[in-house]
């Protein structure tokens, strides 16, 4: 739903102007953020899986510093413990992971003597139904526009996903969730367009089915992440509570996330 | 405060006692020109310093012992008339009062006197004539009411780009506007470019931003009474407009001379039409329209019908991949009766509704949703004697809520239907408000509302463990949506939920003289219905929602204090006003509520309490070629959502937060400067500290993208905006017999072109990756011409 206000704010846009200026910003306290995304894609074995942990920096600087020196685990509910081993700096890698649908699993990280913990459950495969693509999208009706849809048999529980897009013209991917209460028979769709995208062009898709705890985590991260341009009506911003405890004390939760999901991808070349 | 009012009472007891032998003088004041009634006009007995003003239906009653008088009878931009009466029994006097036209010979009449008012406890009003509203520099030339009222010490609004206004620190959806008594949902086009309301339809407005009488309820911060003309009752006249952004045309005159008249406005915007010109955007539209109509319909002397209409529409298209169309309708039925010379009654019978319709071609997906009401007033003026006037009446409402409908909008759309239970509610109100004149210098007004609301049946009511919708995790800081354990089922009009309220206003006057005197006011209020938005000013999407099992409602004590003066003989006046509210159950939202479409909205709801304060200064010029006002207002609005226990942050950790509106300075200084018969001119100048807003302390990566890192809500501020707007009326000169008259109206809003920040956005540049700060300002320089005219 938030995307159409999105799209009906740029109406409000029609009139207005939009200038990139310098702001002075005082930068807060360091916290430690945690990116732990167990993605299980289809069609491999799901072994190698990665965790980052980095710190904040100040708003305008390039760095993302990375944070060493971690005890990085993640346990299953047959208490099958993965190691994660720092390969690189921040970078936490386990070559060995033995991915099984429906299953919980628990981060567990160590670092600077205070335990940080989460869990999450890796939800069922996502299948692929089809692609359809047209040339009449956009405002102009000249712009290529793909459709992607996909399906789920599993219509008792709720259902979420985040949709992942890359495209060889931005830099950062763009995302979108889906409610799968929004939708009838566990058959969901996506649309997507963009004037930049011309014949030959390669887009990444990637369907991720996620729990509704991340799902959450994503619409709060979403909501401040400004993908869509500047808005005349103002929400409100805040800090984006992840879903990681530090058990010692809860009012210091790092930054970021933990999930595990089943993760459906696709090349798409625009026709 | 019970003996306050048991001490009001004895008071008003002991007046009616020594009421003495009387005869009564009665009737209605109207235009001379257009035969349309003057509200609020001052009639006033000089030879014994009695007087009273006219109501909202231009009557007026007077007590008086027998006798010869002098009767002045006064309104803004009228000559005043005097006429010398003998009075021996009752009787009825109706006057008629001209225009002081300043296209007559003089240049130096009154063209605007608009005093303040000293002896009448009536505090924290402000009226303005459609004149004025009218020669105020606006964007685009579009004469807008709501931009003038931003104008006004108090007044604010969260932007220019923002729908509604903002009353002494109170929300936008705190407001209640009424079209000649009827409650509307929302005042914008254009998502807040350009207010509802024709200003050809319309007579003359009036804002309570405090000292709000009993009469009124259901809204919290203010309310603005807008009235629409009669229509001319003596001559047929067309009046009309072309500007850059829309037309307007009305029509009014007599169907039966001096028994009815009628009245039918009609504004469209046109700008969409240049569209269809151009290739690529054929398809697409963007506009607005709204119609005014009005009949009334003189039956005798005492009885009186009138039928307003309105309806209003803005659409959006964009080829078949999105339609969007909102606006509200509304049908008012009014019968004045008069019981008696010292007894006017009206009943209003109204019926209101506003709707919202969002089709989304691509996806297949169509959203509906709706609120209605209607509504029936019975409101009472008793004239009892010189020293009193009660005011009392009732009031029933009934709304139907259709909160939203999702359907999917082609067959092949697997878009899931869903359909939001329709909600039900009634509202119901008694008052009384007693208009006291206790002596020559001090004057009460005071009364008590009596309001009841009741959400009613049939509907499903999601039960939850410890009543409680919203839970928090406290291992993950957040708040949460609880998980029903059961439902509750009600049946067709059974009571969900019932409030009541008691509502005392109080207001005093004690005039030191003619021309100096202080104020006072004290006023509770309730308000029932919320409207579900998070962003700092609403939008069309957003939907009403009743008070109920987990939503109570709005409750507000609002104190103010006040000085008034005139000085040079009316020239100059001044008004100094300070207020202090507190305020009860204000909603506010959960990170990452979804407020759109939400079939459980208790479940992202947190309850918060607010504050507001301020010191307003009011200067203005009365008279002479040069009028206008300079207004400064200082004052800080504010909100706090506290923690339910120990183990819960709160919203902002708990800590009190500034109102996106929120400014701490507001100055504005606006002239208008008649040179000839021909030429006049106006300025405007705004200076504001900039609106709150957040920035964020530091960022991180994740999921490929970077992420601020937001502190405390609306710890910043955004830079100072200021802009200074002019324009310039020219009126050729026009033959006597010739029935013609046209202006050009040529303006330029923001004249140095400052461009002011609506907003500072952080965010990633998709492209480069880097980040950035984006300034986003709405409107730089912008010129107009508008031609009016009058036939």
């Amino acid at each position: 739903m938030k995307k159409y206000i999105i799209l009906l704010s740029c109406v409000i846009i029609f009139f207005s102007c939009e200038e990139v200026v310098d702001i002075d910003l005082k930068e807060g306290k360091k916290e430690l953020v945690v990116e732990a995304s167990i993605d299980w894609i289809q069609g491999t074995n799901g072994a190698v899986q990665t965790i980052v942990l980095s710190q904040t920096s100040a708003y305008f600087e390039d760095e993302y510093p990375k944070v060493s020196g971690a005890t990085v685990r993640v346990k299953d509910t047959d208490n099958e413990v993965y190691i994660f081993k720092e390969e690189d700096k921040g970078v936490y890698i386990c070559r060995t992971f033995q991915p099984e649908y429906e299953k919980v699993y628990q981060l567990n990280i160590e670092y600077q003597g205070i335990t940080y913990r989460s869990i999450d459950t890796l939800r069922s495969k996502v299948k692929f139904d089809k692609i359809i693509q047209n040339d009449d999208g956009g405002i102009t009706k000249e712009d290529k526009e793909v459709e992607f849809y996909f399906s789920n048999e599993d219509t008792a529980s709720p259902q979420y996903f985040l949709i992942e897009a890359r495209d060889p013209y931005n830099v950062i991917p763009f995302y979108f969730l889906l409610d799968g209460d929004d939708f009838q028979d566990g058959k969901y769709f996506v649309v997507g367009g963009s004037e930049d995208w011309k014949s030959g062009d390669e887009l990444e898709f990637k369907v991720y089915h996620i729990s509704q705890n991340y799902f959450n985590y994503m619409s709060r991260l979403l909501a401040v992440a400004e993908q869509y341009g500047g808005k005349p009506l103002t929400t409100p911003d805040a800090r984006v509570q992840g879903n990681i405890i530090n058990t010692l004390d809860s009012k210091a939760n790092p930054l970021g996330a933990f999930r595990v999901t089943s993760c459906l991808e696709k090349k798409i070349i625009i026709e | 405060m019970k003996n306050v009012i048991i001490c009001l009472f004895l008071l008003f007891l002991s007046s009616i006692s020594f009421a003495q032998e009387k005869v009564t003088l009665s009737g209605v004041v109207t235009d001379q020109n257009s035969g349309e009634k003057i509200l609020g006009a001052n009639v006033f007995v000089l030879n014994n310093d009695l007087g009273t003003v006219t109501n909202d239906y231009g009557y007026y009653s007077l007590d008086l012992k027998p006798g010869k008088y002098e009767i002045e009878i006064s309104y803004i931009g009228y000559e005043t008339q005097v006429v010398e009466i003998e009075i021996k029994d009752k009787k009825r006097l109706d006057f008629e009062l001209r225009v002081s036209n300043y296209m007559l010979d003089e240049v130096e009449v009154v063209a605007n006197s608009n005093v303040a008012n000293i002896r009448r406890p009536q505090m924290s009003v402000n009226t303005m004539s459609v004149n004025t509203i009218k020669a105020m520099p606006v964007v685009l030339g579009e004469v807008d009411v709501i931009k003038s009222l931003i104008q006004l010490p108090g007044v604010s609004n969260a932007g220019e780009g923002a729908s509604g206004f903002n009353v002494r620190g109170g929300a936008a959806d705190q407001n209640l506007i009424l079209l000649d008594g009827a409650t509307l949902y929302s005042s914008s086009h254009l998502f807040g470019f350009f207010s509802i309301f024709n200003p050809d339809a319309i007579r003359n407005i009036k804002l309570y931003k405090g000292g709000i009488p009993a009469k009124y309820g259901s809204r919290v911060s203010s309310v603005l009474d807008i009235y629409q003309k009669d229509g001319n009752s003596n001559k047929f006249h067309l009046t009309g407009g072309i500007g850059v952004i829309s037309s307007r045309l009305l029509a009014e005159g007599p169907i039966v001379k001096g028994k009815s008249s009628f009245l039918v406005g009609g504004r469209s915007s046109y700008a969409h039409l240049f569209l269809k010109l151009t290739d690529d955007y054929k398809d697409n539209s963007a506009y607005f329209y709204d119609l005014n109509t009005k009949l009334n319909y003189k039956i005798n002397k005492m009885n009186t019908l009138y039928l307003s209409g309105y309806f209003g529409r803005d659409v959006f298209r964009l080829n078949d991949d999105l339609e969007n169309i909102f606006g509200n309708s509304l049908v008012n039925l009014r019968w004045n009766h008069l019981f008696s010379d010292k007894l006017f009654s009206n009943l209003s019978l109204i019926y209101s509704d506003y709707y919202y319709g969002l089709e989304l071609g691509f996806v297949g997906f169509e959203w509906e949703s709706s609120i209605k009401n209607f509504n029936l007033k019975y409101d009472f003026n008793h004239y009892l004697n010189h020293k009193l006037t009660l005011n009392y009446g009732v009031q029933g409402i009934y709304y139907d809520f259709h909160p939203g409908k999702i359907s999917p909008s082609n067959e092949t759309s697997t878009i899931k239907e869903k359909e939001i239970a329709n909600k039900y509610a009634i509202e119901g109100g008694a008052y009384l408000d007693i208009e006291h004149k206790l002596s020559e210098k001090l004057a009460l007004t005071y009364g008590l509302r009596f309001s009841y609301f009741a959400k009613i049946g049939a509907e499903n009511i999601n039960l939850y463990t410890d009543n409680k919708p919203v839970v928090f995790d406290t291992a993950q800081q957040i708040y949460e949506k609880a998980t029903p354990i059961g439902e509750e089922s009600f049946d067709s009009n059974e009571v969900i939920k019932g409030y009541n309220d008691l509502e005392p206003r109080i207001s005093l006057a004690y005039a030191f003289n003619d021309n100096n005197s202080i104020k006072a006011s004290y006023n509770r209020m309730a308000q029932y219905m919320h409207l579900i938005s998070n962003t700092s000013a609403p939008t069309p999407l957003d939907v009403w929602t009743p008070s109920g099992k987990y939503i109570k409602p709005q409750l507000v004590d609002l104190y103010a204090i006040g000085y008034a003066k005139n000085f040079l003989d009316d020239t100059y006046s001044l008004e100094v006003e300070s207020y202090y509210k507190k305020l009860k159950n204000r909603l506010d939202y959960i990170d990452g509520a979804d407020l759109v479409g939400n079939e459980a909205i208790e479940q992202v709801i947190l309850s918060a309490e607010g504050r507001a304060y301020g010191l307003e200064c009011y200067f203005r010029k009365n008279k002479g070629r040069l009028t206008g006002w300079a207004s400064y207002t200082l004052s800080r609005a504010e909100q706090r959502v506290k923690p339910r226990n120990d183990l819960e942050t709160g919203i902002n950790n708990g800590e009190w937060y500034r109102a996106n509106y929120d400014k701490t300075h507001d100055l504005t200084v606006t002239g208008m400067y008649r040179l000839n018969k021909k030429w006049s001119f106006s300025a405007s100048f705004t200076l504001q500290s900039g609106m709150p807003t957040t920035y964020p302390k530091n960022k991180y990566i994740y999921g490929d993208i970077t992420i601020p890192n937001y502190g405390l809500r609306n710890e910043e501020q955004l830079p100072a905006y200021h802009r200074l707007d002019i324009s310039a009326t020219f009126s050729p000169a026009t033959h006597k017999n010739k029935r013609w008259k046209g202006e050009w109206v040529f303006g330029i809003y923001n004249l140095y072109n400052r461009m002011n920040a609506q907003s500072i956005t952080f965010r990633q540049d998709t492209e480069t990756g880097k980040n950035e700060a984006v300034k986003l300002s709405i409107f730089g320089i912008v010129p107009s011409v508008t031609y009016n005219f009058k036939f």
